[in-house]
């Protein structure tokens, strides 16, 4: 556990969602160090951020993320009383994450909540009563860890968790068992055969990462965006999730030529529906063009694409052209949903038009769904679908996956996800990914076993703050379960 | 309880001795408990059941292995007696874990049993302060202390014949004879180790004072005749060939050498030792309900690792030597509490072993052991003054878990007298520190052994660099002499010299220097590079480093060893010495002993009742409780602040 006050921490000191800016701090003292290694000032007449003094605004380039001003508050002389560094940087999602990603890997901790309040009043930069209120804050915590814990024992997270995580401890519990309890000084095998049960450890580990992703969403929002080739069907798809006219539809190709937006919550998360022009390029009208651009950007944002492909098929050249779009989003990790629209023509078209069969074959691997408006079930699907989305991260959730949600009451019951959402606990996991692929790298380099130990112990150590475990003990448990020691 | 005032008034009370320590148990415990209060200059008197079995090596004969080899080194760093006695009565030196790094590299040692006894009541009568006395002491003398309700304060003992001593401060530590109970099979017998009569009353005494008690389980092999056993079928298990000390005061020193060096023979049980067992499960009292003490998952019986393990084929078994003059031999491995013929039958199915002739039969223990969470850190019991508890009654198994509990607790009770601060030796100075603390702070729900897995800072717990991390306390506290201390600062000196030449040393690439690097399995050099840097490169090492290093200085090996590791594993020692900051830093911040936990707002109610009756000395202690979550910590925090400077106390 760390309660420690002398490390480095960082969050975004503004709430979440879009906005025109943001402002990340940075609290501790490393603080100066990271920014020195990300922050590059315009010009030269700034100095480097570790030498900055007293209070000091620079403007400069966030690694190759972002322009940014950068404000300095030295020690004693902040919020906090520690070094603090102050971000305002641009206020979107993608920035924000990319933000904060780097500063974490730079060797700050996500801070937690209240935390950089309880530094001021550590520091005595904070008053009895603003004390008092700092307390209710850590009280209202702990009311929320109690009811983490029961859900806990109740099985769903720490279950789905604990199968990731056992892994690990499983290799550790071997390597311990090696240095504790092994007579033998170290054999070939060893080595080989804790390299390969990382590996093993190191692929649970992603999975379970790979299930954080929508903890931002589910937080601020998922951002979906329907795209496709003009005139498929793709404002009438907005307007049914919407469950008003809010888009005009038209059979007209092209009437949606700027985006559209609308918010709307879908099974009690918050979604941001972009509804796109399509993706007509040749156009010559520069309205449209314009349209189009705005598109694409909004895909580079989007959280989800819904794909939509209607009959009449194209001819094959924009086919080819589509087909290569949704291979290079899918191919960035975008997730996207092909949906084959106007599904109650289908009986009405030559069975070259079945777009079922076109979609297999085009867009083998991606998932696809019927839909049309006119029919009753799909909107409902269309919506499970996306609230299942939100709760997994994924729109396959992989068989254990599967079983959380056979499990789990109802697909709306995410409450136990909350706890597995945080950008925190997905910090917590990638940083123990990163120290279980230090440590396979000190085992192929002929590292000691005890060092390799320290690393895998301190991946451990990042996942009990997710778990509450005991690291050492529940180790200790591991050893005595698995192996047979002792003389 | 009997205050001193109370047996007094009796007719023909009689008061015996005084002193100012007394030590109830003269096994390793009690041996160091006694000796360092002695030396620190305080009477003591030491009270064993028996003059010829102190100091006994009941179970395994050796001192040390993981874990405990670094903390014998920390035993003798503080100014105890274990690893210097080990030294002068060793018959087999290994270390263990040469070739997995610098934090796990255990000393241990096979011991002449009898020899390191008689070297230990030698060292005990020779103690000008220290007054042996063979006698059973069945009472304890505890009074109220006026004025302060649930507070006690300990007078003395009360001997089975009736007797008193009179003391302030007593240590307890009866090891397994507390109520002990052997148990062969359907025989069950109240007795100690090795026939030696058990402590009855003591137990009795401790139930009364309101000490929460349980019973734990432990067992010890067979010892077979050597002559009986075909040593020549068995895989032999040598000594190393190059012995090194426990002691500092051995270290370095030319002359030393062990005893001797008897090697150990392995052999395995095989397919009809499981069946012979699995047939004859009901006999076994483990699973009859006979025993119901709590024994250790980590030293299991043999019929323990079959019905836990039944997918091992086999296990092995470790014939060790007990000493220069005896034949027996412990059959490490077969460890059991079956009836004896079952024993015997089981014999015949261990390749090696077929016709041994047993001479001790293996044997189950059950002893009575207190809670150790109602203790103190410094080992003395909450609200009753002047008891210290120490070794097995504590939870704790191991000779040498037992010595480092009975030197802290001689060291405090020694303290206390003087009216200073306890020596608490924390997580990150010792594994010392790891032991109390996980007894005191955690608890144990079995016999306890110290594992090298239980540390958080193990890189910087070796076994090189114990006396670096404890002499100046041992020094500081009175019990390291002048000279051993003048010899540890110019050790330090000579490692610090060694690290700043070898920085200082530069190698050219040359013909010569690619040579020796290929041949190392190294690659060559790009630049020129100091031999502080070479260092670092896994594949090297500061003797494969010679020939490029033709300055190099005649030192002590203790001296290039410290050198290399530090050198070495620099990065990641300064990774744990972060670590560690961040530790002191909470447990560092002290808890008063009277806070009233109860008022402090936004603690949990659990949290509130586990830190009223444990009352942690510290944050950090207090962090580690289970039931304490990370949110009642910062509560705790935010509220020590809040009354910074503030008179605490419960109204």
């Amino acid at each position: 556990m760390n309660y420690s006050d002398i490390d480095t921490i960082a969050a975004f000191s503004t709430p979440p969602g879009e906005s025109g800016l943001a402002v990340f701090r940075i609290s501790g003292p490393e603080s100066g160090l990271i920014c020195d290694k990300l922050f590059v000032p315009f010009g030269t007449r700034f100095p480097k951020p570790s030498d900055m003094e007293g209070y000091t605004l620079a403007p400069g380039n966030w690694g190759d993320m972002d322009e940014v001003v950068l404000a300095c508050f030295r020690a004693p002389n902040s919020y906090t009383g520690d070094d603090v560094y102050e971000i305002s940087c641009h206020g979107g999602q993608a920035v924000r994450q990319a933000i904060f990603d780097s500063v974490i890997a730079a060797g700050a901790r996500s801070a937690g909540p209240g935390e950089f309040s309880r530094r001021a009043f550590i520091n005595g930069k904070m008053d009895l009563s603003a004390a008092e209120a700092v307390m209710d804050l850590i009280g209202a915590q702990a009311e929320k860890q109690a009811q983490v814990a029961f859900r806990q024992l109740k099985g769903g997270i720490s279950r789905t968790v604990h199968r990731r995580v056992d892994q690990l401890y499983g290799t550790l519990a071997h390597l311990e068992m090696l240095l504790d309890w092994d007579e033998e000084e170290e054999r070939a095998e060893d080595r080989a055969t804790l390299i390969r049960e990382l590996d093993e450890a190191s692929v649970e580990l992603g999975r379970l990462s790979a299930t954080f992703v929508s903890g931002r969403v589910i937080r601020e929002g998922l951002a979906v965006v329907i795209a496709g080739s003009p005139n498929v069907g793709k404002s009438s798809i907005l307007n049914a999730l919407a469950g008003r006219d809010r888009a005009i539809v038209s059979p007209i190709p092209g009437t949606t030529r700027d985006t559209v937006e609308i918010d709307l919550t879908l099974g009690g998360y918050l979604v941001h529906l972009t509804d796109t022009a399509g993706l007509a390029v040749d156009s010559h009208d520069p309205i449209e063009r314009e349209g189009v651009t705005r598109a694409e950007s909004a895909l580079e944002e989007a959280d989800l694409i819904l794909w939509v492909v209607s009959p009449p098929l194209p001819c094959v050249s924009e086919r080819e052209r589509e087909a290569l779009r949704i291979d290079q989003l899918v191919a960035q990790g975008k997730p996207l949903l092909v949906i084959l629209g106007k599904d109650d023509l289908r009986i009405t078209l030559p069975q070259e038009e079945d777009l079922t069969k076109y979609a297999a074959q085009r867009f083998a691997g991606v998932p696809s769904m019927t839909w049309s408006d006119k029919q009753e079930g799909d909107l409902t699907r269309l919506r499970d679908t996306i609230i299942t989305f939100i709760g997994y991260g994924q729109l396959q959730p992989d068989p254990v996956t599967r079983e959380r949600q056979a499990t789990s009451s109802t697909v709306g019951d995410m409450e136990s996800h909350e706890v597995l959402t945080h950008a925190r606990h997905k910090a917590a996991i990638d940083r123990a990914i990163a120290l279980v692929t230090q440590s396979q790298m000190d085992l192929k380099n002929n590292f000691s076993f005890d060092l390799v130990a320290i690393t895998l112990k301190e991946a451990l150590t990042e996942l009990a703050t997710i778990t509450g475990d005991d690291v050492s003990e529940t180790l200790i448990e591991t050893i005595f379960n698995r192996f047979c020691v002792g003389k | 309880m009997p205050s001193l005032a109370e047996a007094l008034s009796k007719p023909n009370a009689f008061v015996a001795g005084q002193a100012d320590v007394i030590v109830v148990g003269a096994g390793h415990a009690g041996c160091e408990a006694a000796l360092a209060a002695a030396r620190l200059g305080h009477r003591v008197i030491l009270f064993t059941m028996t003059l010829d079995s102190l100091a006994n090596l009941p179970c395994n004969p050796n001192i040390g292995g993981t874990a405990k080899g670094q903390m014998v080194r920390e035993i003798d760093a503080m100014g105890g007696e274990m690893g210097r006695l080990a030294d002068l009565h060793m018959i087999q030196f290994r270390m263990l874990n040469a070739t997995k790094g610098p934090a796990v590299m255990s000393p241990r040692a096979q011991m002449d049993r009898t020899g390191y006894q008689r070297g230990m009541k030698q060292v005990l009568e020779s103690e000008p302060n220290l007054k042996l006395i063979q006698q059973e002491i069945t009472g304890l003398l505890v009074d109220d202390v006026a004025g302060e309700p649930g507070r006690r304060k300990t007078e003395g003992v009360i001997a089975a014949t009736g007797s008193l001593y009179i003391a302030t401060d007593v240590i307890v530590c009866p090891g397994t004879f507390l109520d002990g109970r052997v148990i062969i099979g359907d025989s069950v017998r109240d007795s100690g180790p090795d026939q030696l009569s058990p402590s009855i009353g003591l137990g009795e005494a401790l139930t009364a004072l309101g000490l929460p008690t349980r019973r734990f389980k432990t067992g010890t092999p067979g010892r077979f005749h050597r002559r009986s056993i075909d040593l020549d079928r068995m895989e032999t298990q040598a000594a190393d060939r190059q012995a090194k000390p426990f002691s500092f005061d051995h270290e370095d020193d030319p002359t030393w050498r062990p005893s001797a060096e008897m090697p150990c023979y392995i052999t395995w049980t095989s397919d009809a030792t499981r069946q012979l067992l699995s047939d004859n499960m009901d006999r076994s009292p483990l699973y009859s309900g006979v025993i119901e003490g709590v024994g250790p998952r980590y030293c299991p019986s043999i019929e323990d690792k079959i019905v836990k393990f039944p997918s091992h084929a086999r296990h092995h078994v470790f014939l060790e030597p007990t000493g220069l003059d005896t034949h027996e031999m412990y059959a490490s491995g077969l460890s059991t509490s079956m009836p004896e013929d079952v024993q015997r039958a089981m014999l015949d199915t261990v390749p090696g072993m077929e016709t041994a002739e047993m001479m001790r039969p293996a044997y189950a223990i059950e002893y009575l052991c207190v809670d150790p969470t109602i203790l103190k850190l410094s080992l003395e019991v909450n609200n009753i003054e002047g008891l210290f508890l120490a070794g097995q009654i504590n939870g704790s198994s191991g000779y040498e878990e037992a010595a480092a509990q009975g030197l802290m607790a001689g060291i405090n009770a020694v303290l206390r007298q003087k009216g200073e601060e306890p020596l608490i030796i924390d997580r990150s100075e010792g594994y010392i520190g790891v032991l109390i603390d996980d007894l005191v702070t955690k608890g144990t729900n079995e016999p306890y052994r110290l594992m090298t897995s239980r540390a958080e800072y193990r890189l910087i717990l070796r076994q090189d660099n114990a006396d670096a991390r404890l002499s100046p306390i041992g020094y500081k506290i009175g019990l390291l002499s002048e000279q051993r201390y003048q010899r540890f600062l110019s050790k330090q000196a000579a490692i610090k010299e060694e690290k700043d030449r070898l920085k200082d040393t530069l190698v050219k690439k040359s013909d010569l220097s690619d040579k020796i690097l290929e041949d190392a399995g190294s690659t060559p050099l790009r630049r020129t590079t100091s031999l502080y840097q070479l260092l670092k490169r896994p594949e090297l090492s500061y003797g494969t480093l010679a020939p490029l290093d033709p300055e190099r200085p005649t030192l002590l090996p203790s001296v290039c060893e410290s050198a290399e590791i530090q050198i070495r594993y620099e990065g990641y020692i300064r990774l744990e010495h972060n670590r560690v900051e961040r530790f002191r830093k909470l447990e560092h911040r002290r808890l008063p002993n009277d806070i009233a936990y109860d008022a402090i707002r936004g603690l949990r109610l659990e949290a509130r009742q586990k830190l009223a009756v444990r009352k942690p000395g510290s944050v950090g202690q207090a962090s580690r409780i289970s039931g304490v979550s990370p949110a009642d910590i910062q509560v705790l925090l935010v509220w020590l602040e809040q009354h910074k400077g503030q008179a605490v106390s419960r109204e």
